[in-house]
């Protein structure tokens, strides 16, 4: 899905529609410039670039904006940007030169969030924002999301992670073998309800509309 | 890089600088009359050739892939230039230079167009046009070899021309013209955006493409580079040598190949630098010109010896990493981000 919403791969059907307003995304370029997000859940693959600086990975969606009309960089500002959010995500590494690839998982996908958060994306969607990494990083990564929700991100957030989902979510969407099975307003919604949409023993959309 | 501790491409850079000491004192014990002048003018000049080249295969493995066709590049632009000059004698050598990189460019346009269009593997895409683009010097030539003779004279004396002398070091202006070459593809890589644009596409392709970036017009940039350097070498073969056979460049894509592993630029794309490929061509032509006087070897070892140079490059490169990601993990084990300690981890520069 993900990669259809950007544009790598054509969708097999349905439509993309933004704020109302139907859209065709050709290339991940269109989407960025929709303000659409993606943090992949595979950090190794669709993420992060491993021997390349945490500088050069936050940088590289937007690395036009760094560019003069030459295509000098403005290395000064990729410093500056990539640190305001080493800081503001306490990224812990050696440096902002160090490669991603040495850092822990956690911190590498405070990397990919800083990333795409750096295209300032109306829209931010993360698959398994919080797979493999430890749990002092895990509760940094919901309290960078909770901020961004509250800055009027719009935030998907997939996950299989029960838990993650009840306590971050505003509404849930149950999908089942690649469908929407149901929707659950996040207030009330409890790992029971949602299961229960999940394995099918509800039928239709669930308690709430 | 700037805190703290030295980056692993600074770190090839000295051990390369070493080793090349090492290698000079190892055959200044062994050959007679080694530490002349003669024997730095002989070897800068080769290494002018060969390391336009090398830069350019840089640019094209930092993309993941190889470009092996290179030599008969050389062949075909020497021959090629050398032709155009005999014809029309009173062609301006800026003109005639221009030609030279435009040729090679053209060369490289085939075998990226061929890689990023279609998708083929560059190894056999190049294997490939290697045997083409040399056929086709076979044929258009009939055999015939271009002669000093035939060239204008400001040609053989281009290879010859000194910029200036250090005492008996002669520097040309051939050398300079290749490390200015070498510079420029540092800037490149390290400061414009192009050069991020072929290290993200090497390191992490999918993830490039996710960023926006046009890998398909990344890679056929890079062979288009390379082409264009190896035509640049390719004039430069024919000031160096006026006698242009059509095996003129064979065995180049071995040996700009093994400046660049040796220099330290990963083969499996992503990462490298191209001071690093200038070690690296220096040490090749080093050993090159030296094998050549050393009498307990036959020269004809001077291929196996690259050869050695290359899977020693590779399999030193491989353990490296592979000690430096346990040591780095082991320094950084995968606990939580307590936010009292953060902030003292990082360093001074990250803050805002």
């Amino acid at each position: 899905m993900a990669l259809a919403l950007f544009g790598i791969a054509p969708a097999t059907a349905g439509r993309i529609e933004i704020e109302g307003r139907p859209a065709a995304i050709r290339s991940p370029r269109e989407a960025m410039a929709l303000g659409l997000a993606y943090v992949s859940e595979d950090r190794r693959k669709l993420g992060l670039a491993l021997s390349e600086s945490i500088a050069a990975n936050v940088t590289l969606p937007r690395i036009d904006s760094y560019a003069n009309r030459w295509g000098w960089l403005d290395r000064r500002r990729e410093m500056a940007d990539a640190a305001r959010f080493a800081a503001g995500m306490r990224i812990k590494a050696a440096g902002l030169s160090a490669p991603v690839g040495t850092l822990s998982g956690g911190n590498q996908q405070k990397v990919m969030l800083a990333k795409w958060l750096n295209t300032n994306p109306r829209i931010l969607i993360v698959d398994e924002p919080t797979r493999g990494i430890d749990i002092g990083a895990k509760a940094e990564v919901h309290r960078i999301l909770r901020e961004l929700a509250g800055q009027g991100v719009a935030i998907l957030v997939i996950s299989s992670d029960l838990p993650e989902v009840l306590s971050l979510a505003d509404r849930v969407l149950v999908m089942r073998e690649g469908r929407l099975a149901g929707e659950l307003p996040g207030a009330t919604a409890t790992e029971e309800s949602v299961m229960r949409i999940a394995l099918g023993a509800a039928e239709t959309r669930g308690e709430a509309a | 890089m700037r805190n703290g501790g030295l980056s692993s491409g600074t770190l090839r850079l000295i051990a390369l600088m070493g080793v090349f000491g090492l290698v000079v004192i190892f055959f200044a014990t062994q050959i007679d009359n080694y530490l002349r002048a003669s024997l730095f003018n002989r070897t800068s000049t080769s290494v002018a050739i060969i390391l336009p080249i090398a830069v350019g295969q840089a640019f094209v493995v930092l993309t993941r892939n190889i470009d092996l066709s290179v030599g008969s590049i050389v062949g075909c632009t020497a021959y090629g230039i050398g032709g155009l000059l005999a014809a029309f004698p009173d062609l301006p050598p800026p003109v005639a230079v221009a030609a030279a990189v435009a040729m090679g460019a053209l060369f490289g346009t085939v075998n990226g167009l061929l890689v990023s269009r279609f998708g083929l593997p560059s190894i056999i895409v190049t294997l490939g046009t290697l045997a083409i683009f040399r056929s086709l010097l076979v044929q258009g030539s009939g055999g015939a070899s271009i002669t000093t003779a035939s060239l204008p004279a400001w040609v053989p004396a281009f290879a010859q021309a000194n910029a200036f002398t250090l005492g008996g070091l002669q520097i040309r202006w051939m050398v300079l013209a290749a490390l200015a070459v070498t510079l420029l593809a540092h800037l490149v890589l390290t400061r414009l955006r192009v050069g991020r644009q072929f290290h993200a596409a090497g390191s992490n392709p999918d993830a490039a493409a996710f960023a926006g970036i046009d890998l398909r017009a990344t890679v056929l940039r890079a062979f288009v580079i390379s082409g264009a350097l190896a035509g640049l070498a390719g004039f430069f073969f024919l000031a160096r040598f006026g006698n242009i056979t059509v095996v003129a460049g064979l065995g180049f894509e071995l040996k700009s190949v093994g400046a660049v592993v040796v220099g330290g630029v990963n083969i499996f794309g992503g990462s490298g630098s191209v001071l690093g490929v200038l070690m690296g061509a220096a040490l090749i032509d080093l050993i090159d010109a030296s094998l050549v006087r050393w009498p307990l070897v036959s020269e004809f070892w001077r291929e196996a010896v690259l050869g050695f140079l290359i899977l020693a490059a590779v399999a030193l490169d491989a353990a490296l990493a592979r000690r430096l990601m346990r040591r780095r993990a082991r320094r950084q084990p995968e606990h939580g981000t307590a936010p009292a300690a953060a902030p003292a981890a990082m360093p001074e520069d990250a803050r805002p």
